[in-house]
């Protein structure tokens, strides 16, 4: 029996319990489904003027015969976000960003809504601490280097969200990244404001619904279709600013609706802290 | 949201790289991931720094999996190596207190409060002072060393599988299992160093 052999006895009947792996399953399954936009599901919480909207661009359409890109309507809804974007709060050393994300489902025709809090650190470096549900947990501040890149060009982002995103292409594969960034609570206000202008480059981004009812905030919701599946983002009508996001696909009980607020806290509250 | 715990279809991609893709559009695929590795993982993290904490960095591991999906290599089937390489990744934030729970065990033979032990086997591995020879070694070691002999020793990974999981070079991965081998038999109770 060598050392190897000797090793492989030590701690060998750690035990485990049975629990834990399905409270890992469940989180992970929380984690993936919840706040993520990059899934396509329905949206059954707006109330859309969709025909208003279809008007305009079918209008705009004719305006401008063949462009690429978004439709007009939804390219200026989107310039505004990128404005208001860009004027959002920045947490600074010692502060935290809190972010609440309440996710409203309704799978078996019942409607289930949960809340997943966060509260991202300001600076370069810390931990963002995460509360799900009765989980909490850590997860490292982790920014790609593009997200302080300040000379990258709004052409230079568009190139960089169409890379292949699983089995998603050249524009869908665009507007998938888009919404996983936009769910990031980590994203400086700055990249957040110049991806909003990015998506204006990708083709069939339409208004869904102007003038829509979200968790009570008048908003404009702009949306793209793929595969039989939209993913929406909404946007308060007034100011601009990114109020949360729904899907809309063929099988209902995979809708979802999140609400995001967010603000900058000086003091994490006890819940938060282990 | 119970509905997504349910048992998955049966048409659905069989390798690890096909759920990663697919489950871009279909989340609850990821479960099958989980499924196949999560039980090997938590097995080891357990044995690493004890099965409270094992649990807590499990969750972690496929968080950051599921955000990272886009980073595996599609040409590559398993997940596996990639799994336990973030694993590797997320242990070293607890470096501090595996060290300190092996040199606990390396003085007293026993860890009590980091892992449970079956003590009919450790009673004879530690007949001669081996558990705490073992145990003194493996506090010895370097992160990088430890990393490589308890991939090879509890998860059973090819030095192949374990360059790929900590992202070095297989050259390095032999020297740094052949450095700690030598350690681990430096430390062993009649210890002779056939280096």
């Amino acid at each position: 029996m060598d050392e190897l052999d000797l090793l492989e006895r030590v701690r060998a009947d750690v035990e485990i319990d049975p629990t834990a792996l399905l409270r890992a399953r469940r989180r992970l399954l929380r984690h993936a489904v919840a706040p993520a936009v990059r899934r396509r599901r329905a949206a059954r919480r707006v109330v859309a003027a969709v025909a208003v909207a279809a008007v305009v661009a079918a209008l705009a359409v004719l305006v401008l015969p063949g462009p690429q890109g978004a439709e007009p309507a939804a390219a200026a809804v989107l310039s505004r976000a990128a404005r208001a974007a860009a004027a959002e709060q920045v947490a600074g050393p010692g502060e935290w960003l809190h972010v609440r994300l309440e996710t409203t489902r309704a799978p078996g025709n019942v409607r289930t809504s949960y809340v997943q809090e966060r509260w991202v650190p300001g600076g370069p470096t810390g931990a963002v601490i995460i509360l799900d549900g009765e989980d909490r947990w850590t997860s490292a501040v982790e920014r790609p280097p593009i997200y302080r890149d300040p000379d990258m060009s709004v052409d230079d982002l568009y190139g960089w969200l169409r890379r292949d995103n699983g089995d998603l292409r050249g524009d869908d594969a665009a507007f998938e990244r888009a919404g996983e960034v936009l769910s990031d609570s980590g994203v400086p206000a700055a990249f957040k404001s110049r991806l909003l202008d990015a998506i204006v480059l990708i083709d069939g981004v339409r208004v869904v619904a102007d003038g829509a009812l979200f968790h009570g905030h008048d908003a404009v919701v702009v949306g793209r279709e793929e595969g039989g599946f939209e993913t929406r983002f909404v946007f308060d009508d007034e100011s601009g600013v990114l109020l949360g996001f729904e899907g809309v696909g063929d099988d209902p009980s995979m809708d979802y609706s999140t609400l995001v607020t967010s603000r900058v806290v000086d003091t994490l509250p006890r819940r938060a802290v282990p | 949201v119970t509905s997504l715990d349910e048992p998955l279809t049966a048409s659905r991609p069989s390798s690890d790289a096909e759920l990663f893709r697919a489950s871009v559009r279909r989340p609850e695929l990821l479960a099958e991931i989980f499924d196949r590795h999560a039980p090997d993982l938590l097995r080891y993290l357990a044995r690493r720094i004890g099965p409270h904490d094992a649990e807590d960095l499990l969750g972690d591991l496929f968080v950051v999996a599921l955000e990272r999906r886009s980073s595996f290599d599609p040409g590559v089937d398993s997940a596996r190596p990639w799994l336990f390489g973030i694993a590797s990744n997320l242990l070293h934030r607890h470096r501090r207190d595996e060290v300190r729970s092996w040199r606990a065990m390396a003085r007293v033979g026993d860890d009590s409060g980091v892992a449970v032990f079956d003590d009919q086997v450790e009673a004879r591995l530690d007949s001669s002072g081996t558990v705490r020879g073992l145990a003194g070694a493996l506090a010895e070691l370097s992160t990088g060393d430890r990393d490589v002999l308890l991939m090879v020793a509890w998860a059973e990974l090819t030095h192949e599988e374990i360059a790929t999981a900590l992202n070095i070079p297989v050259g390095t991965v032999k020297s740094r299992l052949h450095r700690a081998r030598r350690v681990l038999r430096a430390h062993l109770p009649n210890a002779k160093d056939d280096e």
